[in-house]
């Protein structure tokens, strides 16, 4: 596992290009940040920057990770890959993952932005409690990129619906305002998607004094696994596709 | 013994308007354990869709496919341990990796433990000549070095049967001859060989049986000495100083045909030893003094089977 890791690691590196949406996060943190303090409200810098880390991962898991099975096309790497004794699958969810937890560096880069730059009280409560969420939320994240990926091997031109799983997916994850805001039809749906219970469940690891919300984290976790499970079987079924001749295996 | 057997295998597919094209028409054929065989025909003729069938990478509509004893439909991941796939052209690497690091890739996705995976890629490095160059990235490596990759990359596993898809595309004749001689020692230490290939001469120079493929059957196939004979395919005729109402009377004999050349230089093609004979005597008999024939070559088998359609789609 860990060679499938690296060597994916290796190839992002030897492109900057693929980092990019990471590079994007303190455009994000600045103009959010500008805004808290024009109304004085310094007290949401935390939240805010959980906000603007849940973003940026979700845009660096649909726009980065969830290209790994359509670059290999492009690459000519799939057609030898779908002939591994069954590993490619594993190979590719790996890689998804890896990829996506390259994202978790920038939420000390929303809260150092904050401290730094702006001079907020920014603080993480329940550090274990708050790791413990960002591991699951990327986790989630990724199951979420396995399952744009098979949107990219099978429709052509897919980047139009790439643009299309970011703003909807922030206001329905719970990101610019919480899911218990949102009105009615659209909050059952929130409440079906593990990113709102993650946006949830960090903003109140946040709140001084209030008790740990175990019971969100339990809905989180299960919700997680769902999430990668889909991912997992769809990946697992597109490739079965491209095997029966269904799609294309190169560009 | 065979180690690879199709009977009756087909693959339609379904175009976007519905028609059902035909890729592979009940093909039937074995290859023996360590025989290697190639598949000539045109673009279009079925050669790749049969060995991505072998290869596991398509399934067949209808028919059956065995490789080193599993059914390539139903028993996939057995038969993926037993091939290894070579391809042709730049991509199917990656680029932004080392020779090493995609070799070391590839082994942990054909299974190996990363000790066996380090040894096994070691030992195609050492047997590819790679050991140079193994540290540089392969977006660095002519497309010949690109090639050596790709074998290393099906060797890593140690397969039965290797599957070479036109390999030797776009190379140019130093590398393709580099690439052929590894293809022999391998011959020699009994690995198994399809070849899908448009060259002739590379057909000829490392297969002991061809089958040629078209309109995704095989219109014939046998060693190609034997193809020769059944054939009847014709022999290449050149000469020199040739007069000019003998070229008219050559003409009217019978198996020539394709008479060119201008200013008493000539080459034609004739069928059959009887009229070689009569076409070498004529010419002998008019006091040519220089002439040569061509005995038939695999291209000659080919234009002999396969229509030309030119640029017909």
């Amino acid at each position: 596992m860990l060679v499938y890791a690296r060597t994916h690691l290796t190839l992002l590196f030897r492109d900057p290009n693929l980092l990019a949406p990471l590079a994007v996060l303190p455009l994000y943190c600045v103009v959010f940040f500008t805004v808290l303090r024009h109304h004085h409200h310094e007290e949401l810098a935390t939240q805010t920057a959980i906000g603007a880390f849940l973003m940026s991962m979700w845009a660096h898991a649909v726009f980065v990770a969830a290209e790994v099975v359509d670059d290999d096309r492009h690459e000519g790497t799939l057609e030898p890959s779908m002939l591994t004794p069954g590993a490619y699958t594993a190979a590719l969810s790996v890689r998804v993952f890896s990829t996506t937890a390259l994202a978790i560096p920038v939420l000390a880069e929303a809260l150092l932005i904050a401290r730094f730059a702006f001079g907020f009280p920014v603080t993480l409560g329940s550090v274990p409690l708050s790791l413990v969420t960002v591991v699951l939320t990327t986790v989630g994240v990724a199951g979420a990129a396995l399952l744009v990926s098979c949107l990219m091997v099978l429709v052509r031109g897919a980047r139009t619906l790439q643009n299309a799983l970011t703003y909807p997916v922030y206001l329905l994850g719970g990101l610019i305002l919480p899911a218990s805001t949102l009105p009615e039809p659209l909050r059952w749906i929130a409440r079906g998607f593990f990113l709102s219970w993650s946006a949830d469940v960090l903003r109140a690891l946040q709140v001084a004094g209030a008790p740990a919300p175990l019971g969100s984290l339990g809905v989180l976790t299960v919700l997680v696994a769902a999430q990668v499970l889909v991912g997992f079987l769809a990946l697992r079924r597109v490739l079965t596709t491209v095997r029966a001749g269904g799609v294309s295996l190169y560009d | 013994m065979a180690i690879v057997t199709a009977h009756e295998l087909t693959r339609t597919f379904r175009t976007r308007r519905g028609q059902e094209v035909t890729a592979l028409d009940r093909v039937t054929f074995s290859i023996a354990e360590g025989e290697t065989v190639g598949l000539l025909g045109p673009n279009g003729a079925g050669k790749t869709t049969l060995a991505r069938i072998l290869a596991t990478l398509l399934l067949p509509t209808r028919g059956t496919a065995q490789v080193a004893g599993w059914d390539v439909a139903r028993q996939a991941k057995q038969v993926r341990r037993a091939v290894g796939l070579v391809l042709g052209g730049e991509r199917g690497l990656y680029r932004r990796l080392t020779a090493r690091q995609n070799l070391r890739y590839w082994a942990a996705l054909q299974g190996l433990r990363r000790k066996e995976a380090d040894r096994r890629t070691d030992e195609v490095i050492e047997r590819l000549g790679l050991v140079a160059r193994v540290d540089d990235r392969v977006e660095t490596f002519s497309r010949g070095m690109v090639q050596r990759v790709h074998l290393a990359r099906a060797l890593v596993s140690d397969p039965q049967v290797l599957i070479m898809d036109e390999p030797t595309n776009g190379m140019d004749p130093h590398a393709r001859a580099g690439f052929l001689r590894l293809v022999r020692e391998l011959q020699g230490s009994g690995v198994t060989i399809l070849l899908t290939t448009h060259d002739m001469l590379e057909a000829q120079e490392l297969c002991a049986r061809v089958a040629l493929v078209d309109g995704g059957r095989i219109v014939r196939a046998g060693a190609t000495e034997e193809l020769f004979a059944d054939l009847h395919a014709p022999r290449m005729v050149t000469a020199s100083g040739v007069p000019e109402d003998l070229r008219s009377r050559l003409a009217a004999f019978p198996g020539v045909s394709g008479i060119d050349g201008t200013d008493g230089d000539l080459t034609l093609r004739v069928v059959g030893e009887e009229e070689a004979n009569q076409v070498l005597l004529a010419l002998a008999g008019a006091g040519v003094r220089q002439l040569a024939m061509a005995p038939p070559n695999l291209a000659d088998v080919y234009r002999t089977i396969i229509a030309d359609r030119e640029f017909a789609v």
